[in-house]
């Protein structure tokens, strides 16, 4: 690979033109924390940790790969310089390992057909074969079938878009969740967020071991007396109050049955459905204890 | 007695499909189809100069009433859904092939985008945007893929013809592309077997 027809003169391993930007360019472009490490080889440097984000273009295959490649440098599709565009190529692929991204087994029989067309054309033209056809002949023509589709998809998906905004009759009007229904890209840092999140909830519920002392009946009752005792009339809601657990208000409750069963305690009330007040008998005398 | 514009009108209320012209005509029972296209085509003239929310739209073969697109903000706020999730770049790449060179094998498929489809046709023929319309002549007989009904329907077109023309090859590789296509018409005229051709296939 030492004398080359097309750009390039001379292949030197250690740096591009400042004017050409590489594909790690590409790679890194918009991106928003790229790699920083991309000297040598990605061996001790090939970052191990999730830190890293890298805004790749996502290619659909090397096709696409290829052409972005020849949109990027505005090359004449039906004159590609074939050295030139394989290197970056083959560069894209080296990035798309080091990032360790899946290279699809397609992108290394384009690499395969790369090489193969540049040999071709380093070799001087065999004579006696039909018409001389161009090496790259048949991927241009590829590249250019590939390209009308890569084009039309764009009018389908403009379509598309539109063909979503009108809605028919009949749509369900059911209310749904707006996630299960549309899937949205969801940044790391939004996880994070949503797990900060969730973490968050979880902290009250420390847990406590409580050893269940349940209030008996006759305590409920006695301690219902105390309170209507020294305060002469309670509400029933008052009364309820005293007691913390539902289980302990059941208890009250049942003890209240009993305390009026006794005639302890009277219950009545000023209208119909007006507030249940308590009041304490005083004129009993108190049997137990 | 309402008058034919108020049927018509109730009808493509009444549908929540597109109405093919041949129904209408059917439960008109009265204008033939001449004239009941005509009236659809003043219909349609006059929900656009009523400044309705709703308009008369011509989609996949029929008639249907769509709401504005303006208006879409106010209906998702509503029914609080938006639609099934967009097709993926691949997905369009692999329905625009079929669409265009319908019907096609997937080997076809795969040979133009260089990559292989079957993930995105599988998508595709599950979402019913493309339906298997037979078998090729050619070796091992594979499967010819064709768009549907459904398809006209998801992107609001009315029939192939509504697609955006293809652009042009190269200027030279466009005649020898074309010879070429001439030649493999010829020998792979598609058999169209089980599934039979799709009605909208022009």
């Amino acid at each position: 690979m030492n004398d080359e027809r097309h750009d390039n003169p001379v292949t030197k391993t250690a740096t591009e033109p400042a004017a050409v930007p590489t594909p790690a360019d590409v790679l890194r472009g918009a991106g928003t924390a790229a790699p920083g490490n991309r000297g040598s080889d990605g061996d001790a440097s090939a970052p191990a940790s999730a830190a890293i984000r890298v805004n790749l273009p996502a290619f659909e295959g090397p096709l696409d790969l290829l052409l972005h490649l020849i949109q990027q440098d505005e090359i004449d599709i039906t004159d590609i310089p074939i050295s030139k565009i394989t290197k970056q190529y083959l560069e894209m692929l080296d990035l798309m390992r080091e990032l360790d991204l899946e290279v699809a087994g397609e992108f290394l029989v384009m690499a395969a057909t790369l090489m193969r067309i540049k040999a071709r054309m380093l070799l001087p033209p065999i004579i006696e074969e039909q018409e001389e056809l161009d090496p790259r002949e048949t991927l241009v023509r590829q590249l250019l079938e590939y390209r009308r589709f890569k084009d039309a998809a764009k009018d389908l998906e403009r379509l598309e878009a539109d063909r979503r905004l009108r809605f028919e009759r009949g749509a369900p009007a059911q209310l749904e969740d707006p996630e299960a229904s549309e899937l949205l890209p969801v940044s790391l840092f939004r996880l994070l967020e949503a797990l900060k999140g969730a973490l968050a909830r979880q902290v009250p519920s420390v847990v406590h071991t409580i050893n269940a002392e349940p209030m008996r009946i006759d305590e409920a009752m006695s301690l219902l007396r105390e309170n209507l005792k020294t305060r002469g009339r309670l509400l029933f809601a008052e009364m309820l109050d005293l007691f913390v657990t539902r289980i302990e208000k059941i208890t009250a409750f049942l003890g209240l049955l009993e305390l009026l069963k006794l005639g302890d305690v009277r219950a009545a009330q000023e209208d119909l459905f007006g507030p249940i007040y308590l009041e304490f008998l005083p004129a009993t005398p108190a049997i137990e204890e | 007695m309402p008058n034919p514009k108020q049927i018509i009108e109730s009808l493509l209320f009444a549908s929540d499909a597109p109405i093919g012209l041949a129904t209408l005509v059917e439960v008109m029972a009265g204008p033939d189809k001449e004239e009941i296209r005509t009236l659809l085509d003043e219909m349609a003239i006059e929900f656009e100069e009523a400044q309705r929310g709703v308009a008369l739209v011509e989609i996949a073969g029929g008639y249907q009433l769509l709401s504005r697109k303006e208006c879409a903000p106010w209906i998702e706020k509503m029914l609080r859904t938006r639609r099934k999730v967009r097709l993926s770049r691949a997905g369009l790449e692999t329905l625009a092939i079929v669409a265009y060179k319908q019907p096609i094998t997937k080997t076809e498929i795969d040979g133009i985008r260089g990559v292989d489809s079957s993930g995105s046709l599988h998508t595709l023929l599950e979402r019913n945007l493309v339906l298997i319309a037979g078998r090729s002549k050619a070796v091992g007989r594979p499967l010819l893929y064709a768009t549907s009904q459904e398809f006209f329907q998801y992107m609001g077109i009315n029939d192939l013809s509504d697609l955006p023309e293809l652009k042009e090859l190269g200027s030279v590789l466009e005649e020898r592309e074309r010879a070429q296509m001439e030649l493999a018409d010829e020998d792979a005229a598609p058999t169209p077997v089980e599934a039979g051709v799709p009605e909208g296939a022009a």
